[in-house]
């Protein structure tokens, strides 16, 4: 029954909705949200207690998971060890950090300097840090060799060109990149979207140019970069290898975490062009045969998405940050942003309406 | 000048290095542990476990052979007197101690002057060697070095004399050596003559005792034992450890890894140590040999072990060493608990048996703990070791199907000569006509199945057809038809009314298309018990089965191909209310003209013999059945039906339209032909209108290697395996629709032939022998022309049924007993007598039949047969065969015995008249005797004719004339049993001169003019 609801739960639509609605209120992007972040005591989850609680639900659901067969096969498969571990050690050090933010806001907030203004930082590379980086040396290498003795090499059978595996699966860092792929044509999600991520990050020095709360772990002072930087790397990249890895199975079908991998499992994938929509749901006339006025309003509607959302947002959301960043900056950051968020949007376009490309022309591999 | 050293400043410290050093010295020990432990598991491999058990089973098996030759050789007196003279030929020899001492000083004395004088031999040798080079070099100048030429003759000159005068003493001293050696080594020739005498004697039991030292530590000396132990250790062990990893390399036989052709590599040899080992014969595995070892492994078999391998037959992946990855297959689900008890991965294995973990394990399985889910189940099988290995796509045949790998390189032939589930599995596969609906490449030449349905409405009545095609099984259960209704997935009631208006529609048809089978009427009465009596007598029991042994079953009786030879034909139950009296005459008088195909073969019986059988046959009824209720024709299902078929092929709006253009007998005809192809009736019968239609089923050729992901499995729980799967589709064909929500459209057809468990596993076994030849593989039977020769014999053998009548490659005479029971029946025999008797009055023995008989006659025999044992019942029928058939037989009877084939030496008689008269004596009774047994033209011997034997003026047109020699020299060689009498060596005293070759030669060519006298 609770295997059930989870099952449930773990569809995509409803987990991605409920992560980023929960996203937004324990990672604030803005004064407004904050305040609510702090009166709902959403901060308290950063304190020993916070973090305790969290953790301890998180280990009670994975301990009642394991009792599970099909639970078991999935989280124990030695390939599939490291993101369990990821599961784990991704949101303890992202608590880890927040914890010494929230202390730091705290003080701010009383007038007092950061921690890490108050400590000498002072380390010595001899022989302290040597030192501490033998000891870690040792202690890894020991790890490592005891995974090793527990956990055979997860070699397959010898490789047979007449069959495939299904699922076929990404390395593990790549899994987010191949979920793009469901939502995009391959050299969006394969080659573009994957450029702009390195060009993205590259740029992130020249975009911050905040210069609040430098220097050491916050959170106030640059909500708003935390936040989208999170946004990216935790939903839009962990995220999606937890989903790729745990819940996607043969024929790249989702499976909640309790199901069976039943080979033969269907589903209603029945995708749609904007131009389908348009003109044979919409209109009733049929598909036009010139290939510009088909696409006419999926261009239309991508060039707005360029064209005029950066210029809404800059006149109200974004007003104050526009006003600091000057035109060039900002163009450059909403356009990132705006290609960071398009990889959302399409998932929920295709959720809930099935839709499949927004332009579409496959006579010249174009399909956005 | 001493300078005090300053106290060094106190040093800067961020971290406490106290601390520090404690992290330090734990995360050494904790790596030192690490490392330990990833020693020991390396270290510690399962197979050397089972090599230290095996080597303990080795000991006590050495010992106990060694006990064994010890206790033996107690009692050997010859031993006993060698090992006293031994004593006492060193006893004398010391009695001459000095002696002896005092010509060792002298062997002494000479080796070492022969050392002096052979030295300097050696010296002037090298001297002559040099100067005459030198010479040869001088007088031809080739350097422009000038070289004296003068001098260096005189040198030449010099050292040659000097060579002869030291090549003279060192001869000398050799001789002087050598003789005081000899006088030497002559004081201890008794001893080691007598040491020679015992050695010899004792030889077994000191190789024995030189293994034991080498192996065991109870007689092993300490330097060995303490080697033994230290060759084992970690890193040591890569030199020359005394446990090692055993491999095969098999370079003929590849394998597939990672798109490489590679030599196979089996090191199941590693645990398996003593496969070849005769004497471990029944030991337990890993330990014990591998069974039949004149067939297998053994060096001297046909398929040693270092050609063939392991895994080349038994599948699994040779270059594992641990129990899991070499991909064991459980046989039953009691091995796989064993297994999973017994030998956890990586975990302890109780040594020598009914050790503690053991002990345990079997607790938890076998007496406290019951598993209350299959959740639990499955975790059990997780924690407790064994489980399946997916990554491998062959796995290991389970021991059960085993013979399975014999096919592989076997296929061609019909049987594989000892593997008997296999053989067995195949004769079903033929039997039940798998091969009609699924192609199989080994069974290209196999016949259609089931009879022609041409004329069917001549022979059966509609409401026979309904009921028969509706469930056969209830009017024969040994029938080969099988059910298509009534089955797992359309038995409900829906499925079932559909079903009895396919079959109805079916028949329509078969009827509507049934072309008249023109039929002579009876022309006399027959006479039932006449009937009867020729039914068990002339042959038909070889083939068929009489209603007495048939009814009372409800399942399958057979358990061997013997049982299913008597079952190639329909049994005879019940045959009066399946068709009509007229049409069993005309077929008995000529079974082809129904139906071409036929293997029925004609019996040449004449109308009152087949008016009798008519009368007799006809007695079996089986009215319930007959007078099942038939049900209307239901035409809104027959309509769903039509519709189905129609809106496969065009829209649904055309196909309505169509259907209701059509009259209600064309929709039956309509819905019948397309049922009779969905179902794949043509496939085994000859229907009008499926000339050529292709069949149904999924080929078979490489189902052995189907991957196992292509099995769909539906929703039934059952073990992923190929093996599995097909026990169960074969078991119930229909089961992979469990639970699922098919149309009848979809549904799957496969019928069900009602196999019992042991035909399910041995059709199984054959399935899995499946498997496309590879062509690299040089280790498959070779294609000679012999080997093709004696294929296609065995396939037509296969397909006449020879072997109901026939014993031919010792194997056959299915019929014998039933020749018994008629010997009991009608002849007064009891039951020993008929015993003894049957085989004289049964088809002969096809033993040699190809050295012994002209290929021109035979061909003609296939044709026309004509009786040669006039004494016995059962005829050779008349097959109608081919001329290439016939050829085809005799090549394959000819290659049986590597006769000439196909023209053969003749032999001219060419008799003088002594040689005539000595003949005639040798025939007579004062001498052979013969007509006291064989025929000779029309005079039949005296006595009975259980001891009658051929007729002799057939031996001319039908015997090989070097066979008639080879014959009456040894008839107990060529036909083992037979009671032809041996004459030779012995012969005929005082004929020809007692020359018995030419006693021989002139019999033969006396017996070769008897035909004459016809």
């Amino acid at each position: 029954m609770l295997k059930q609801f989870f099952n449930w739960v773990s569809n995509p639509a409803i987990l991605f909705s409920i992560f980023i609605v929960v996203f937004f209120f324990i990672f604030p992007p803005g004064e407004k949200m904050y305040r609510l972040h702090r009166r709902l005591k959403l901060d308290k989850l950063w304190t020993p207690v916070g973090g305790i609680v969290f953790f301890s639900l998180l280990a009670i659901f994975f301990l009642w998971g394991i009792t599970d067969e099909n639970f078991r096969l999935i989280v124990f498969k030695p390939d599939n060890i490291p993101i369990t571990a990821l599961l784990f050690l991704v949101p303890f050090f992202l608590w880890y950090s927040m914890k010494q933010a929230r202390d730091n806001d705290l003080r701010a907030e009383k007038g007092e300097p950061p921690h890490e203004a108050l400590d000498n930082e002072k380390v010595l590379v001899w022989p302290d840090l040597v030192y501490v980086e033998f000891i870690c040396l040792i202690l890894s290498m020991a790890l490592m060799i005891v995974w090793s003795l527990f956990l055979k090499a997860p070699l397959e059978e010898p490789a047979n060109p007449t069959v495939s595996p299904n699922p076929s699966k990404a390395p593990w860092y790549f899994l987010g990149l191949q979920e793009m792929l469901v939502y995009y044509d391959p050299w969006l999600a394969g080659v573009v979207l994957p450029t702009l991520i390195i060009v993205g990050l590259v740029a992130i020095p020249y975009m911050d140019i905040n210069a609040g709360g430098q220097g050491f772990y916050s959170f106030r002072p640059r909500m708003k970069s935390i936040s989208i930087f999170l946004f990216g790397f935790v939903v839009m990249w962990i995220f999606l290898i937890l989903v790729g890895t745990f819940l996607r199975g043969p024929n790249w079908n989702f499976f909640g975490p309790f199901e069976f991998w039943d080979v033969n499992k269907r589903e209603v994938l029945n995708n749609v062009n904007l131009s389908e929509y348009v003109y044979i749901f919409l209109l009733r006339t049929g598909l036009p045969k010139n290939i510009l006025v088909r696409e006419l309003f999926g261009i239309l509607l991508i060039l707005g998405y360029f064209a005029i959302v950066p210029g809404l947002l800059a006149q109200t959301v974004f007003k104050r940050l526009f006003q600091r960043l000057g035109v060039v900056r900002y163009s450059f950051f909403i356009v990132l942003l705006l290609m960071g968020l398009a990889l959302p949007i399409k998932m929920y376009t295709r959720w809930l309406f099935n839709l499949k490309y927004i332009v579409s022309i496959p006579e010249y591999f174009l399909n956005v | 000048m001493a300078v005090r050293p300053q106290a060094p400043p106190p040093e800067e410290r961020h971290y406490k290095i106290g601390t520090l050093n404690k992290w330090f010295a734990i995360g050494s020990i904790v790596l030192l542990i690490t490392i330990i432990a990833g020693f020991a598991q390396d270290y510690g491999r399962e197979w050397k476990r089972w090599q230290r058990e095996f080597r303990r089973i080795d000991q006590q098996a050495t010992r106990a052979a060694y006990d064994e030759m010890a206790t033996e050789m107690e009692g050997n007196a010859d031993l006993a007197r060698a090992r006293e003279q031994v004593v006492a030929a060193g006893e004398s020899l010391s009695a001459r101690q000095d002696d002896v001492a005092a010509a060792g000083r002298e062997v002494d004395r000479l080796k070492a002057r022969f050392d002096i004088v052979n030295s300097r031999f050696q010296n002037v040798k090298a001297e002559l060697e040099r100067a005459r080079y030198r010479d040869e070099q001088a007088s031809a100048s080739v350097d422009g070095l000038a070289l004296n030429s003068e001098r260096t003759a005189r040198d030449l000159e010099r050292w040659e004399g000097e060579f002869t005068g030291v090549s003279v003493a060192q001869e000398e001293a050799q001789l002087a050596l050598d003789q005081a050696q000899a006088a030497l080594t002559a004081f201890q020739d008794d001893v080691r003559d007598a040491t020679r005498e015992r050695d010899q004697l004792s030889r077994e039991a000191d190789l024995l005792m030189r293994r034991l030292t080498r192996m065991d530590p109870e007689f092993s000396p300490m330097g060995v034992k303490v080697a033994n132990v230290i060759r084992d250790l970690p890193i040591l062990d890569l030199s020359q450890p005394s446990l090692k990893v055993n491999q095969v390399v098999l370079p003929d036989i590849k394998e597939n890894l990672n798109f490489a052709q590679v030599p196979r590599v089996d090191r199941c040899v590693t645990c398996h140590l003593g496969v070849e080992r005769a004497d471990l014969e029944g030991v337990e595995n890993p330990h014990g040999a591998h069974p039949r070892l004149a067939l297998f492994v053994a060096s001297d078999s046909p398929h040693p072990l270092e050609q063939f391998g392991c895994t080349s037959c038994h599948g699994g992946r040779g270059r594992a060493t641990d129990f899991y990855g070499t991909v064991h297959v459980p046989d039953s689900s009691d091995q796989e608990h064993d297994w999973e008890e017994r030998l956890r991965r990586g975990g302890k294995q109780p040594r020598g048996g009914g050790g503690g973990g053991r002990g345990r394990a079997t607790d938890f399985y076998g007496t406290v703990h019951v598993p209350d889910s299959s959740d639990q189940e499955h975790d059990w099988e997780e924690r407790l070791g064994w489980k399946e290995y997916h990554l491998w796509e062959e796995p290991m045949h389970p021991l059960r199907y085993a013979e399975a790998g014999c096919y592989q390189c076997h296929s061609g032939q019909t049987q594989v000569r000892g593997a008997d589930q296999l053989n067995y599995g195949l004769a079903l596969v033929e039997q039940a006509g798998c091969y009609s609906c699924h192609q199989i490449d080994s069974f290209e030449r196999s016949l259609q199945r089931g009879p022609s349905l041409r004329h069917v409405a001549d022979k059966i009545t509609p409401e026979f057809a309904f009921q028969w095609i509706k469930d056969p099984a209830a009017f024969r259960a040994q029938t080969w038809m099988p059910s298509y209704f009534g089955q797992s997935n359309n038995s409900d009631p829906e499925s079932a009314a559909r079903g009895d208006q396919e079959v109805r529609a079916m028949v329509s048809y078969l009827f509507a298309n049934s072309t008249a089978y023109p039929m002579q009427s009876i022309p006399v009465a027959g006479d039932a018990g006449r009937g009867e009596e020729l039914v068990a007598s002339v042959g038909c029991m070889a083939c068929h089965q009489s209603p007495e042994e048939t009814v009372g079953s409800d399942t399958r009786t057979a358990t061997s191909i013997q049982d299913l030879r008597r079952q190639f034909g329909p049994n005879f139950q019940g045959l009066g209310s399946k068709t009509s009296e007229q049409w069993v005459y005309n077929w008995l008088k000529d079974p082809s003209s129904y139906h071409p195909g036929t293997r029925m073969p004609s019996l040449r019986l004449t109308d009152q013999e087949a008016a009798d059988i008519t009368a007799y046959l006809m007695g079996s009824t089986d009215s319930a059945f007959v007078n099942r209720p038939v049900p209307g024709i239901d035409e809104a299902i027959i309509d769903q039906i039509a519709l189905d078929f129609l809106s496969n092929t065009a829209p649904m709006i055309t196909a309505r339209e169509q259907l209701s253009g059509m009259s209600r007998s064309e929709k039956l005809e309509f819905t019948g032909e397309r049922l009779i192809g969905q179902y794949g009736c043509y496939a085994c019968h000859d229907i009008a209108g499926f000339e050529g239609a292709q069949p149904i089923g999924t080929e078979l050729t490489n189902i052995g290697r189907k991957a196992l992901h292509q099995f769909d499995y539906g929703f039934v729980d059952i073990e992923h395996s190929r093996t599995s799967w097909w026990t169960a589709k074969l078991t119930d064909p229909r089961i992979f629709d469990t639970h699922r929500d098919l149309s009848s459209m979809l549904k799957s057809r496969m019928p069900n032939f009602r196999f019992t468990d042991l035909q399910v596993e041995a059709v199984v076994t054959a399935l899995a022998g499946f498997v496309e030849v590879d062509p690299d593989n040089t280790l498959i039977v070779p294609r000679t022309p012999r080997n093709l020769r004696t294929e296609q014999g065995q396939q037509l053998v296969r397909q006449m049924n020879c072997q109901g009548c026939h014993v031919i490659e010792d194997d056959g005479g299915a019929v014998v007993d039933r020749v018994a029971d008629w010997l009991q029946r009608f002849e007064g025999r009891d039951a020993a007598d008929a015993a003894t008797l049957a085989p004289s009055f049964s088809p002969p023995n096809l033993l040699g039949e190809g050295r012994k008989v002209q290929t021109d006659w035979l061909f003609a025999f296939f044709h026309e047969p004509s009786p040669i044992r006039p004494w016995l019942r059962m005829r050779m029928p008349s097959y109608g065969m081919t001329a290439d058939q016939r050829n085809d037989l005799i090549a394959y009877f000819t290659a049986l015995d590597d006769a000439d084939y196909p023209f053969a030496e003749a032999v001219e008689p060419d008799l003088t008249g002594e040689e005539l008269d000595a003949a005639l004596k040798m025939f007579s009774p004062q001498y052979f005797n013969c007509t006291t047994c064989h025929i000779q033209g029309d005079q039949f011997p005296p006595g009975t004719p259980d001891r009658w034997a051929p007729n002799f003026a057939l031996a001319a047109e039908r015997l090989r004339p070097e066979w008639i020699i080879d014959w009456l020299a040894d008839p107990q060689s060529l036909m083992p049993g037979t009671r032809m009498p041996a004459f030779y060596p012995l012969g005929a005293p005082g004929i020809l001169n007692d020359d018995t070759d030419h006693q021989l030669e002139v019999l033969r060519d006396y017996l070769l003019t008897l035909a004459d006298e016809r």
